[in-house]
């Protein structure tokens, strides 16, 4: 048995120290590589700890950087990563790239660390992205021409390893873009379609009884259909929230079972004019409130079966906030601050985009980017009502809208300037007119 | 169809039974449906679950009293 007389104190690495000692009889001095702890216990000579458990394997006791204590095998080694991380996806800002780790050795399993970097040139001055540490990472407006990478660390009571994957090549700008990327700072918006590059949540929360729950999302940018009937599983799915792609968190949820807009029936995703969307047999969604609507627009794409409802709103009472109306005669009414704008237009039985304006002193009724009808009214914010889908529930919890919507996009700011634009935007996409 | 009654707590003891039935998760799903009012104040109304039944007035709908006419 050989004897270690010396070996560096610190930081001991298996395959790269050497410990120097010499035979038992004191006559020949070798050099040893260290290959495992168990090895370093076998040669060295220093009082070590070692631990037996019940069924006779030993442990090594050994303390990590932090103060804690292990008892690890005797062939523990530590963490070494054996190929490179490689990131895959499409180089441009609103895409999401992935990363595989690359393959490690290490006993104990090493912990991995993933961390995203952000650099000018893809050489030099890699930064942290912060809070990016998944396995992958959605791309943003600070990454645009920039490039990425990804820094695997594992770790393991004996030390760590650190490798770095190739460099992206350069990220180029947003190859979507959406009507929120166009015109932004929507107060809210809700649709089967993405309507922002940087939009990463889901379409809807839907469920099938009530019991169960799941998120559908988009796939290129339109609302996985896919996914929608696999859950549904042959039934029906029942839209129990549809969120908000604004960035302001203002979803419109329902939790009572009987008042949920279906968007699955019979195993097949309900559409109009050949794209997804929510049927609302008397269902509402309501949102928050906290808006403040004097100028502001709404635009919604709807499909009415009925006469008489409350498709959108943000009122606390008949004579504040406003909503959009559908009237007894069957015509198109935005009801402004108590003010009644009715159009000749018949928004029902075919999909319609309405369009609801106030700025100044005029409120404005739109269908199919027409103006319909227009009037003076006298805008006041009414903060605490809340925003509503299908119904107005604080003006008449009966009336409730009895057809489908696809869109309802509202921003509280004046919309004048960018009114055809949004519309535009919102009939290339549907077809409507 | 609809179950109706002047007792308010008949049609929330309704509702109860269909959630408990159901076994909605008390989360994203709460409740079977709401109790609507007659403008009369008398009386109560609740959508009925195809699969639950209560020893209450059937309706096969809502006649238009009991929606407000003035805003329509």
């Amino acid at each position: 048995m050989a004897r270690i007389s010396s070996y560096p104190q610190d930081n001991l690495v298996e395959g790269t120290d050497k410990l120097i000692g010499t035979n038992e009889d004191g006559d020949v001095t070798k050099t040893y590589t260290l290959t495992s702890l168990g090895e370093w216990l076998k040669y060295n000579t220093q009082p070590i700890a070692t631990l037996t458990s019940a069924d006779g394997t030993q442990f090594i006791v050994a303390a990590a950087n932090d103060g804690t204590i292990q008892g690890i095998p005797l062939d523990s080694v530590a963490p070494s990563i054996t190929s490179l991380p490689v990131i895959t996806g499409t180089l441009n800002v609103g895409e999401t790239l992935t990363v595989a780790p690359g393959a490690f050795t290490g006993i104990p399993a090493p912990t991995t660390v993933l961390q995203w970097q952000r650099s000018d040139d893809g050489l030099t001055g890699w930064s942290d992205i912060a809070g990016a540490t998944s396995t992958s990472y959605l791309l943003g407006l600070l990454d645009e021409d920039k490039y990425i990478r990804v820094q695997q660390t594992e770790e393991n009571i004996l030390g760590t390893a650190t490798a770095n994957s190739v460099s992206t090549g350069q990220i180029q700008p947003a190859a979507f873009i959406g009507l929120l990327d166009e015109y932004p700072n929507a107060a809210g918006a809700y649709s089967l379609r993405k309507l922002r590059a940087l939009y990463s949540g889901y379409a809807i929360r839907v469920t099938t009884n009530g019991t169960d729950s799941g998120n559908i999302g988009f796939v290129n940018n339109e609302l996985d259909t896919a996914s929608l009937e696999a859950f549904a599983n042959g039934g029906n799915a029942y839209v129990s929230t549809w969120y908000d792609q604004s960035g302001n968190g203002k979803d419109v949820s329902q939790s009572t079972f009987s008042k949920m807009p279906i968007i699955v029936l019979n195993g097949s995703t309900i559409s109009d004019n050949l794209k997804p969307a929510l049927d609302f047999q008397l269902a509402t969604l309501v949102g928050t409130s906290g808006y403040s609507f004097t100028d502001f627009a709404a635009f919604s794409v709807l499909n009415s079966d009925t006469s008489i409802a409350y498709p959108v709103s943000c009122q606390t009472n008949n004579n504040t906030g406003w909503r959009q109306h559908i009237t007894g005669n069957q015509a198109f009414r935005s009801r402004l601050f108590g003010v009644n704008i009715d159009t000749s237009n018949t928004p029902t039985l075919v999909q319609n985009l309405l369009g609801t304006l106030s700025y100044g002193t005029n409120g404005y009724t739109y269908v199919n980017g027409v103006l319909g009808a227009s009037a003076s009214v006298t805008p006041s914010q009414d903060i605490n009502a809340n925003f509503e889908i299908g119904g107005s529930e604080s003006v008449n919890s009966t009336l409730l809208y009895d057809g489908r919507f696809q869109e309802v996009v509202v921003y509280d700011s004046d919309q004048s300037t960018n009114r055809t634009g949004i519309e535009t935007n919102i009939n290339n996409f549907y077809n409507i007119y | 169809m609809y179950y109706t009654s002047t007792n308010k707590a008949d049609l929330e003891a309704y509702n109860k039974k269909v959630v408990w039935s159901e076994n909605y998760d008390g989360v994203y799903t709460t409740d079977w449906a709401q109790v609507i009012e007659h403008p009369n104040g008398v009386d109560f109304a609740m959508l009925k679950h195809v699969n639950y039944g209560a020893e209450l007035t059937l309706l096969e709908t809502l006649s238009e009293d009991w929606f407000p006419g003035d805003i329509i």
